[in-house]
């Protein structure tokens, strides 16, 4: 069956049945929230344990169960690793993996998929891990879902997790903890929250145990099972990854200028202005960009949802904006300000973008400018697969910023390297058209035909051109790509924030 | 013809290739990251540039990014380095620009290094300088000419005027090459006498090529001669003035006092013959200030542009040739006046019961341009 989006979605896949995507707004849900199971713990009682194999076995973790991790160390992460070779030592198989998201460090992984101790994924891929999948495939295909579709997957039951395994920098023996302090202090926390709240059994790890209560409190001690105390959880400069430096391309830089002069023009940026920020170059840039102008023009805005960096702290600090809402941190300046300043709140991941709960923070948010590895003709947007096919990154929030703001922008070049970034057609729908309203380029600007009202707003202002002008463009500096090979297997699927599917991923044949 | 020997051509950049050229059957070997996408479009391109040529070689490219013009550049380069001889092309037409439209800004980039040129549309300069002389080394300089001469047929220059600055020494070989871009522009650099200008004239009349020219006077002789050189040519539209190497030249320091002299020079001579006196350009990219400051200063003296090295630099040249809201409110109240006066048949203007001059109007034309501009 043809989604909205036009993808042919199987009706059936591995005994799951599948609903097709029908537009961002079309699904309302019933039923109720993914129960864990009723607890008791007594007076005299100790959650404190030896050892991972430990918490494991008291688990009682089997074959054919799931265990979660959240991903806020990012590239430092040194627990997944840890846990599933924990996992394989006591001999144990078929696991379905549900991470928030993998990185290059945790690579070993794919031995564990080699021997059959993890047979499924559900959760982002970033870098080798995704390029395995597309090349060979696992037993079940990976689900992939946005930060905000992975927590009403996790709230509804659509994800049941056995075991969760919440890394903290700092915790007590009870089990409240926070990524806050200590050596390994990596910041907010919002992935996990989810997980605590709705996994069958919770297990904190930590390698900073400080007597009992530890505040602030994150994940509450009513949600944790078991505590257990290692040497090292990660390392948190590994949280830095990808490109947390600002652009220094002037072509890049350009394209930020881009996005701020499109706000201005179109009347977006106003007092009580609310955006989300993120990483990777360009969204630096125009964070930075837009702090000038806001500070400039005295316009105060009133909160920035992120992926939080240094860039947004200084906009707190400066009162360019009221408040920062962190669902995650992404450098060791927005890991201080967390515990410093007052207007820095943590926020879960179910705040940011369950779109089955009672309301969430992108729901509020006016823009958010994002990236992509392809935009098409359409205005929907890869942000999966590469243009060769393989699948090199996970979705992040990005279905979910860009449904919930007033008006989402897309940064891309026209180029990278020889490969162009408009396509007649997407290799993997992750975003739908439906959600993207401006695609800025280092070569023009186009807005989606459907917003006639940001048309109107910059209409004389600013020069807007035709998608179509800027993928013709493209193909007469390096003509048309041909489409990857793939086989028939779908190695993945691509769900929209609210659990119908967006599209699927093939293996890409040799 | 068939190719002898082993020959090469480009550069393992960013967004370059590295062509070899050599004795063979027509064999296309590619070796690239994103191979599968656009084997078949390069083999394509590169056999018919061949045929085109009328050449016989295996090819290998090894390539790095480097979109379509940059490979075809390559694979030409290294021809013709096998041949011993300038490769024919089709010459492209572009339209003219005025003499003395807005050259607020030249930015000058590396003309071996695709990179750049890819993505100097963008940048929003009055004036792209594609660069043959200071910034490519020997080596190069018969791959940059094949790439600029590439560039200009190619690329989309946005709104900007387009130049390039050629080899006072091989001035022959670039302007032969890169006519077939009809820039239009060509920058003369270390001129020191109307003959240099005379040289350079002929070889745009034997190569065919209508353009203007732009002296860059960089030598305490090109100074001594700069009232001359400003009226040896009709197709002259500005002097630049080179401080850097002026500075080397005389065996001085580079600081405004000392430059104050040859820069009234070059003012007084292109003034003086009805052309655009542009300044030199500010060699530390990041220090801000300072090029705000010396922007200023000769904005004031009554320059029409300065050179840059980096595309930062150009948005605080322009913001410092923007005229304020006063001034442009003087100058439209000015020009208003001048209507109204041809309107009622006066022969003359007046505002506040001053009468308009022409100095008034020209300078209250130029205000309203450069507000346009900016």
């Amino acid at each position: 069956m043809l989604n909205a989006v036009g993808r042919e979605i199987p009706e059936e896949l591995n005994g799951r049945k599948l609903k097709p995507y029908n537009g961002p707004f079309s699904f309302r849900p019933k039923g109720r929230l993914h129960p864990p199971p009723l607890k008791a713990v007594f007076p005299g009682e100790t959650k404190l344990l030896s050892s991972i194999k430990e918490a494991i076995k008291k688990a009682g973790l089997e074959n054919g169960m799931t265990v979660s991790f959240h991903h806020h160390l990012r590239n430092g992460d040194y627990v997944v690793n840890m846990v599933v070779d924990t996992i394989a030592k006591m001999g144990i198989k078929d696991i379905k993996l549900a991470p928030t998201a993998l990185f290059p460090v945790h690579e070993k992984l794919i031995e564990h998929i080699k021997n059959g101790v993890i047979t499924a994924i559900e959760g982002s891929l970033n870098g080798p891990l995704g390029e395995y999948v597309s090349r060979h495939g696992l037993k079940e295909p990976v689900v992939l879902r946005s930060h905000g579709g992975r927590a009403r997957a996790v709230r509804s039951g659509d994800l049941h997790i056995d075991v969760a395994f919440i890394a903290a920098s700092m915790a007590d023996e009870y089990g409240n903890c926070n990524g806050m302090l200590g050596k390994s202090a990596f910041g907010a926390m919002g992935f996990a929250y989810a997980d605590a709240m709705h996994a069958d059994n919770v297990i904190v790890i930590t390698d900073n145990l400080q007597p009992y209560p530890v505040t602030p409190i994150s994940i509450p001690q009513i949600y944790v099972d078991y505590v257990v105390e290692v040497e090292s959880i990660g390392d948190p400069s590994g949280i830095q990854t990808g490109t947390m430096r600002i652009t220094r391309s002037p072509a890049r830089l350009n394209i930020a200028k881009n996005v701020v002069k499109f706000l201005a023009t179109a009347g977006i940026i106003k007092d009580g202005f609310s955006f989300q920020a993120g990483a990777g170059g360009i969204s630096l840039a125009v964070t930075k960009f837009l702090h000038e102008y806001m500070k400039k023009n005295g316009i105060v805005g009133d909160f920035v949802m992120g992926g939080i960096t240094g860039f947004v702290v200084d906009m707190l600090r400066d009162g360019t904006i009221k408040k920062i809402l962190d669902g995650q941190s992404f450098d060791l300046r927005a890991v201080e300000s967390l515990t410093k300043d007052e207007g820095h709140v943590e926020v879960s991941h179910i705040m940011f973008g369950d779109p089955h709960s009672c309301g969430c923070v992108v729901n509020r948010q006016h823009a958010c400018f994002l990236g992509a590895t392809e935009v098409d003709l359409e205005f929907n947007v890869n942000v999966n697969t590469h243009s060769d096919g393989l699948l090199l990154h996970g979705i992040g929030g990005h279905q979910d910023a860009a449904a919930g703001s007033d008006v989402t922008i897309i940064t891309i070049p026209l180029l990278r390297g020889r490969v162009p970034v408009i396509r007649k057609e997407v290799t993997t729908v992750s975003t739908p058209c439906h959600t993207v309203d401006v695609v800025v380029t280092d070569r023009g600007i186009a807005i989606n035909p459907e917003r006639e009202d940001l048309i109107e707003a910059v209409k004389g202002k600013m020069e807007i051109v035709d998608i179509e002008e800027l993928y013709k463009k493209a193909k007469s500096l390096v003509g048309e790509p041909k489409p990857p090979k793939f086989d028939k297997e779908i190695v993945a699927i691509v769900e929209y924030r609210d659990g119908t599917v967006l599209d699927v991923i093939r293996k890409v044949k040799e | 013809m068939k190719i002898v020997g082993e020959y090469f051509a480009g550069t393992t950049n960013e967004r370059d290739c590295l062509v070899k050229v050599k004795e063979g059957e027509g064999n296309i070997l590619i070796k690239s990251k994103t191979k599968g996408l656009f084997e078949e479009h390069i083999e394509e391109i590169v056999r018919k540039r061949m045929e085109e040529l009328d050449v016989q070689a295996d090819v290998e490219i090894e390539e790095f990014g480097a979109i379509d013009y940059v490979i075809i550049s390559r694979l030409e380069s290294a021809i013709a380095k096998a041949l011993g001889v300038d490769l024919p092309d089709k010459k492209i037409r572009r339209g003219k620009t005025s003499k003395d439209r807005l050259r607020r800004s030249r930015l000058y980039v590396p003309g071996n290094n695709p990179r750049f040129i890819n993505s100097v549309a963008v940048y929003g300069c009055d004036c792209t300088i594609l660069d043959l002389e200071d910034s490519v080394i020997m080596e190069h300089k018969q791959d940059a000419r094949y790439l600029v001469k590439n560039a200009l047929k190619e690329m989309d220059f946005g709104k900007a005027e387009i130049w390039v600055r050629i080899n006072k020494e091989m001035a022959r070989d670039d302007i032969n090459l890169i006519s077939y871009g009809s820039p239009h522009g060509i920058c003369i650099p270390k001129v020191e006498s109307v003959e240099d200008i005379k040289v350079i004239e002929k070889i745009l009349e034997e190569v065919n090529l209508d353009c203007h020219l732009m002296p860059i006077i960089e030598t305490a002789k090109g100074i001594a001669n700069a009232r001359e050189i400003a009226k040896a040519s009709d197709k002259l539209v500005a002097i630049a003035f080179g401080a850097e190497d002026y500075t080397r030249d005389v065996g001085g320091k580079r600081n405004w006092e000392n430059l104050i002299y040859p820069r009234f020079e070059i003012l007084i001579s292109a003034k003086s013959a009805g052309i655009q006196a542009l300044d030199t350009v500010y060699p530390n990219i990041e220090d801000e200030d300072g090029l705000r400051e010396e922007t200023r200063r000769i904005v004031e003296m009554g320059f029409d542009g300065k050179g840059a090295i980096h595309p930062g630099q150009i948005e605080i040249i322009h913001e410092c040739f923007s005229p304020t809201e006063e001034e442009i409110k003087e100058a439209r109240k000015i020009l208003e006046a001048i209507e109204e006066a041809k309107k009622k048949g006066r022969g003359v203007a007046t505002l506040n019961g001053r009468m308009i001059d022409l100095p008034v109007e020209r300078k209250a034309r130029r205000t309203i341009k450069l507000a346009e501009g900016s």
